[in-house]
């Protein structure tokens, strides 16, 4: 299964798997339904088979001779419990199929409802996901246009109080100063990329509803978050006074990255128009 | 004629349904808990549940299949 750090790969994922379980149980369906009856007609072949061998005895008994009676008559009594025993297969066979058309019947609404439903449900979480991007997008567009003063709208206080803007990353320029690789400190691609999508989705709504690093904290504790997936780091890393991304302005008007180059570059990948940072005058 | 005709199905169903809930529940850290809760309640439990009832149906219909072969074969 392939790596699954972010909420869109996840959302991803999820309907992958679903698709594939529909998928292969409507092939599975198919088989059964292609073998029990190979099967049945098989089993019935076998009882007329033997239905045809009693028969052929018992005329044969009939006719014998006496010496030669008795030793028919044990081929019949074999051949009837042969056949016997077939009818009873045939009758065991004739429940399976029932059961399986049974199960098919029981199986249709998760297939046809169900799994259809929470495709769809899961869509719409992907679509919300785009659009929540494109508003914080406009939001944020707002607070770089109108420089540094004044609170932005948009912008959470809690980002202001601490001198933070938030910065269109499509004025961004490292070019001069590439990543060279993840790895530093520790943290891997993967773990900047759920911190800088987990700052999108759950932090930064957080924060702008009043959420405190103490809320998220305590969050990180109740699910027994592990290291370089907590939320409080999240917290730290995006508003924190050490970890902060940090820009200045060029006089091209484009914007230097003084600290914060790999989440910008992550935040890129994943389609994040607007990080938090700090403006360097 | 097969004395088990449903080993192949059996196994497929068996491994789609642990795919499934593998897909559906390893997945989600990135979520939040009522979102995780809300997808559970309305989707996921009804999904593995049905996976896990087709699992379990075909794995007796298979059962019964041998036996009724068994019965037929055994002389």
């Amino acid at each position: 299964m392939a790596l699954v750090e972010t909420r869109d790969e996840s959302i991803i994922t999820i309907d992958a798997a679903i698709s594939a379980w529909m998928e292969t149980l409507r092939g599975v369906w198919a088989q059964a339904s292609a073998r029990m009856s190979a099967t049945v007609s098989e089993i019935d072949a076998e009882v007329r088979a033997r239905a045809n061998g009693v028969a052929a005895l018992e005329a044969a008994a009939a006719r014998a001779r006496d010496d030669d009676r008795a030793a028919l008559l044990a081929q019949l009594e074999r051949a009837r419990r042969a056949y016997d025993k077939a009818q009873r297969a045939a009758r065991e066979g004739a429940a399976a199929r029932e059961h399986l058309q049974a199960a098919v019947r029981r199986a249709a609404p998760a297939l046809q409802s169900d799994a259809p439903a929470a495709r769809a449900d899961l869509r719409r979480r992907l679509g919300e996901l785009g659009s929540y991007r494109l508003a914080a997008g406009s939001r944020a567009s707002v607070s770089t246009s109108s420089a540094s003063s004044s609170a932005p709208s948009g912008v959470p206080a809690a980002l202001t109080s601490r001198g933070l803007t938030e910065i269109d990353l499509t004025q961004v320029d490292f070019g001069d100063n590439p990543i060279d690789g993840f790895g530093k400190g520790g943290a891997s691609s993967a773990d900047y990329r759920w911190a800088t999508e987990t700052w999108a989705t759950v932090v930064r709504p957080g924060v702008a509803g009043g959420m405190t690093r103490n809320d998220f904290a305590a969050r990180d504790g109740a699910r027994g978050a592990p290291p370089l997936r907590r939320t409080a780091d999240v917290y730290d890393l995006f508003l924190g006074d050490s970890d902060r991304i940090v820009v200045s302005r060029l006089p091209s008007g484009r914007l230097d990255v003084i600290n914060g180059r790999h989440r910008i570059e992550v935040a890129r990948q994943l389609g994040i128009k607007h990080l938090p940072a700090r403006m360097m005058e | 004629m097969t004395s088990d005709p449903f080993a192949a199905v059996d196994q497929a169903v068996a491994a789609a349904a642990a795919d499934l809930r593998r897909g559906l529940e390893a997945t989600r850290d990135s979520w939040n808990d009522s979102a995780r809760r809300a997808f559970d309640v309305q989707y996921a439990a009804a999904l593995l549940g049905a996976a896990d009832s087709a699992a379990a149906d075909i794995a007796a219909v298979r059962a019964r299949l041998s036996a009724a072969l068994q019965l037929l074969f055994d002389t």
